[in-house]
């Protein structure tokens, strides 16, 4: 294979990973590249593993599995079953490699409120994988190129990209229909789906909408007429509130490296929403209420003390032996220049973590204490 | 064919960025013997080439893909590429340092990113840090990078050292290291 086709190979996979385009075919299709574009999606899911944004959590792997698992028993094909993967990432991304493997995002779980979105999340991708629509759209181009002899990027050009913007809606809504239909045979309530998609059209919206925003909306809209329902916000009687408290349990690890992740990129409604949840059903996890309190600190660039310097009070209530609480203690006295107080803050986090990263900052703040 | 109709676009990207990158900044000169700012002045290395841009200098002794020193002096205020935390007076030095890891773990074109120590250090008089990490850039060749970092009154000063892993380190961190301790301030 000459290296432009292996270029057109990788825009192709990076395009349909990242963006979600997919194209639909009325039949599922082998593409002849198949062999080719698994090989890539291994590539991808090895780079991830590499970038160490994998969350490896066996209590809520094998809750995703299970979810997939009823799921799948509605589908027919002889593909293998798929394999869902959590990626720490606060943007909202679902997406299906051809080879099978799925991958959720920290951000998306954290917009999903009860078992009934998250399968229909699922479900959705699910007819992404078995109807192979990255291996169809990759073959639907190459053969473009080769009837027109136009370039593949002035393939995407053409018509303002307005060809492609159609099969990606095709493929999506196709994904939409036939999702709903694994949904409701696997037993799992249809209009919580439009919860799912209110909540991430808002979502959308807080972070500044966008082009994705109008095709959300459409989406809603098409959805509201297969549900048969018209109104904005229905509740499913059979998703009651303690099947929301179960799926937030199952969900936890997600939620916390969501607030991480959030944390590290300033993301501070998105932190503050995933911590939220996640205390609610774990009030008695001294990291969540140190990450709380990261969130109250930096939010406000170090003004508002008093509300962070109670989750980190909490956080050593808790656990008196957490290091990182006893740092930002030490950290916020040492600043107001208190620092007989900031001393033993600083001696217990040294004694706790001695091989912490700001071990030598602290160790010169000590210092300046003892002057 | 493919080839040509592929190779067509990519040389009239290359061109135009190219032209814009020579419209933003003036060509490489040899470096002079003292380089100041309004606020700061460092001795380059001997014999090192320099370009100025509107945000930062840039010093090279082989080229930029093999090794640069990069100064940048930087309201407090303005804001990150990646990450939207932001700097303030107040912030210790590992707060500092910190909040340019995570920056770095935030950049979707760095891969592998290790952060190898954060220190504190005195960066031109100044209490500050000094970061040692490596990555992986977008074409897989391993970076490694000394990042000197100083919260000033009104501005965040940064020094840098960045190399291929992979001989040129080693070689020029001396030359680093020198510019490093001509670094002076001039505040008000």
């Amino acid at each position: 294979m000459t290296p432009p086709y292996r270029y057109v190979a990788a825009w192709m996979m990076a395009t349909l990973v990242w963006a979600a385009p997919l194209y639909a075919l009325d039949a599922v299709a082998a593409s002849n590249q198949t062999p080719r574009l698994w090989r890539l999606a291994a590539q991808e899911q090895a780079m991830l593993e590499q970038r160490g944004v994998v969350l490896h959590e066996a209590s809520l792997s094998s809750y995703l599995q299970t979810v997939a698992g009823r799921l799948w028993e509605q589908v027919s094909t002889d593909l293998n079953a798929p394999a869902i993967n959590v990626v720490v990432d606060t943007r909202m991304e679902a997406y299906a490699y051809p080879n099978g493997y799925f991958f959720l995002s920290t951000g998306i779980l954290n917009q999903i409120e009860n078992e009934d979105q998250l399968a229909m999340i699922i479900a959705h991708e699910m007819v992404h994988y078995v109807r192979q629509h990255t291996a169809v759209l990759y073959d639907h181009f190459q053969m473009s190129i080769h009837s027109t002899g136009l370039s593949y990027a002035d393939q995407g050009q053409r018509d303002g990209g307005l060809a492609m913007k159609l099969k990606i809606d095709a493929a999506e809504r196709q994904a939409d229909d036939e999702g709903l239909v694994i949904l409701k045979a696997a037993g799992y309530c249809e209009t919580e789906v439009l919860s799912l998609m209110s909540n991430l059209l808002n979502s959308m919206l807080d972070q500044g909408g966008g082009e994705a925003v109008g095709q959300l909306e459409n989406r809603i809209k098409t959805m509201k007429s297969l549900i048969g329902q018209a109104r904005d916000s229905v509740s499913c009687t059979s998703a009651p509130v303690g099947s929301h408290v179960f799926f937030l349990n199952r969900i936890a690890p997600a939620l916390l490296a969501n607030a991480q992740s959030a944390l590290t990129c300033g993301d501070w409604n998105q932190a503050d929403r995933s911590i939220s949840k996640y205390l609610v059903l774990n009030p008695e996890d001294a990291r969540a209420y140190y990450l709380q309190g990261e969130v109250l600190r930096r939010r406000n660039n170090g003004d508002g003390k008093n509300q962070c310097m109670e989750s980190y009070k909490k956080a050593l209530k808790i656990d008196p032996e957490f290091p990182l609480a006893h740092r930002a203690l030490g950290e916020l006295y040492f600043k107001a220049g208190r620092f007989q107080t900031a001393k033993p803050y600083f001696e217990a986090f040294l004694s706790l973590a001695p091989q912490d990263d700001a071990r030598e900052y602290i160790k010169g703040y000590l210092r300046q204490c003892q002057n | 064919m493919s080839e040509l109709t592929i190779q067509r676009p990519v040389i009239f990207v290359w061109v135009v960025v190219t032209l814009m990158l020579t419209a933003c900044a003036g060509p490489w000169n040899t470096a002079p013997d003292r380089l100041s700012g309004p606020q700061w002045s460092i001795t380059p290395p001997e014999g090192w080439m320099h370009l100025s841009t509107q945000e930062s200098e840039m010093l090279s002794k082989d080229g930029p893909y093999l090794e640069y020193i990069l100064l940048q002096s930087r309201p407090l205020a303005q804001r990150f590429r990646h990450t939207k935390q932001k700097l303030n007076a107040g912030m210790l030095p590992h707060e500092a340092a910190r909040l340019i890891t995570d920056n770095m773990r935030t950049d979707p074109l760095i891969r592998q990113f290790r952060l190898l120590a954060s220190e504190p250090a005195m960066v031109g008089g100044h209490d500050g840090f000094r970061l040692t990490y490596t990555y992986k850039d977008p074409s897989g060749v391993e970076i490694k990078t000394i990042y000197c970092g100083v919260i000033l009154p009104d501005r965040f000063f940064n020094l840098r050292y960045t190399a291929t892993q992979r001989h040129y380190f080693e070689k020029e961190l001396p030359a680093f290291n020198q510019v490093v301790e001509s670094l002076r301030f001039v505040l008000n």
